[in-house]
């Protein structure tokens, strides 16, 4: 073949081309790719909520199924565990602004919805080494038994929580601790309206 | 010598393409081209090997692309092509990558998929593969892509270390070592990267650079920091 095509002709013929190749690309690897994303989150609400999550994708897909009873209320969607039977605990999933980008997690607070249960940080785009501390398992253990207070909990500067409801911040991420701490306490609200619409409601 | 004849010849003979890539003609340290990538996903040393082989694949594939097709083009749609090939081959890329390593895949971001805009690949596919066959194409565009692979390993490897005493996560200093985090952070990146551009100068055959820096002009459009 030689000889250049017509313009229209051969963006049509390309054009199809390349679009014909994407779809085969999506066929092969869109099943594996969105089983990841549900085992991301799937992994992230097991972690908050205090289980261990297991390492594949496959596995962690299959803990939760087991262990964890989704809600979907008023458009949102609340993740309950339960232990014979009774809850244990409840999260819901947050959505912030972090530094650099947007920060997604899971907040679980235990049944009576007094105490944090765990929080996990899955997606973020926070400065490496400092913010990015957020999805770090050891800030995330600093959070599991406070206290959440009326106005939910309060993330202070580094090695200075000292009351009930306080959590320490990350060194040099002040930024990031407060985006944190809000996001967090508007999921804490929500969590605390589902409960009284369940208590009102029963 | 060498480059004035290279010039006036359009590139090395074929068995010179790699180590020219690699050294004297380097697109990130002669070129500062895809130099954005070269500081973003160097923290570590895995993810910068990562996205240095994402790199190379897509050039030597698009370059073989765009040279199968390069006597069909209408000569104003060449550019639009040429996008539009890359394109294909960064989605192919990035879906195998978020298909079958996720996490890599999470850490990388979005910079597998920006290698759409990365100079390198275009501007190989521009200079060389629309006036050459397949097969020495695909070596043209590979050369490149290890050349780039080269710069981010050599960052990759040197900040890694800096801020977290190992490499790979194998640890190599001393215990007592006190980590350098400004070594993880953008600032940190360009340091490593100026300082290696500096040294890789300083310690060239004194020919070398200042004709291959002189003769950026001559290079493709699509230069800067891509």
């Amino acid at each position: 073949m030689s000889g250049r095509m017509h313009p229209l002709l051969f963006a049509a013929l390309f054009g199809a081309a390349c679009g014909l190749v994407l779809e085969g690309v999506d066929a092969i690897t869109g099943p594996a790719v969105r089983r990841n994303e549900e085992a991301l989150l799937a992994r992230a609400v097991l972690s908050a909520l205090g289980v261990v999550p297991p390492a594949g994708a496959g596995e962690a897909l299959e803990l939760f199924s087991q262990r964890v009873r989704t809600v979907d209320a008023g458009g949102e969607r609340f993740y309950v565990l339960e232990e014979g039977g009774v809850p244990v605990a409840c999260a819901v999933e947050v959505r912030g602004r972090g530094l650099w980008g947007p920060m997604r997690g899971i907040v679980a607070v235990s049944a009576d919805g007094r105490r944090i249960r765990g929080v996990s940080i899955f997606e973020h785009s926070e400065t490496p080494g400092l913010g990015a501390e957020v999805a770090s398992p050891e800030f995330a253990r600093r959070f599991a038994g406070r206290l959440v207070r009326r106005s939910g909990i309060t993330i202070t500067r580094p090695g200075t929580a000292r009351r009930p409801g306080e959590v320490d911040g990350i060194t040099g991420a002040t930024v990031t601790s407060r985006r944190v701490e809000e996001m967090l306490n508007e999921g804490l609200s929500r969590l605390a309206r589902w409960r009284e619409n369940l208590a009102g409601g029963s | 010598m060498r480059e004035v004849r290279e010039r006036l010849a359009g590139g090395p003979p074929p068995r010179l393409l790699v180590p020219a890539a690699l050294w004297w003609r380097n697109p990130v340290l002669v070129s500062t081209l895809g130099v954005c990538s070269a500081l973003a996903v160097t923290a570590r040393l895995l993810p910068a090997l990562v996205m240095g082989a994402a790199l190379t694949a897509v050039a030597a594939s698009s370059c073989f692309a765009v040279s199968l097709m390069r006597r069909v083009i209408p000569r104003r749609l060449r550019m639009m092509a040429q996008v539009a090939v890359i394109g294909t081959l960064v989605i192919t890329v990035d879906s195998l990558l978020r298909a079958f390593w996720f996490e890599m895949s999470r850490e990388l971001g979005p910079y597998v998929a920006l290698i759409i805009t990365n100079c390198i690949v275009m501007g190989r596919c521009e200079s060389f593969a629309m006036r050459h066959r397949p097969l020495p194409s695909a070596l043209d565009g590979a050369a490149a892509g290890l050349g780039y692979a080269l710069v981010l390993a050599l960052i990759g490897a040197v900040r890694e270390l800096a801020s977290t005493g190992g490499v790979l996560g194998v640890r190599v200093l001393p215990e007592g070592y006190q980590p350098c985090l400004i070594a993880a952070g953008a600032s940190g990146a360009f340091f490593v990267a100026g300082l290696l551009v500096w040294m890789a100068r300083a310690v060239s055959p004194a020919s070398g650079w200042a004709k291959a820096g002189a003769g950026r002009a001559a290079e493709p459009p699509g230069g800067g920091v891509g």
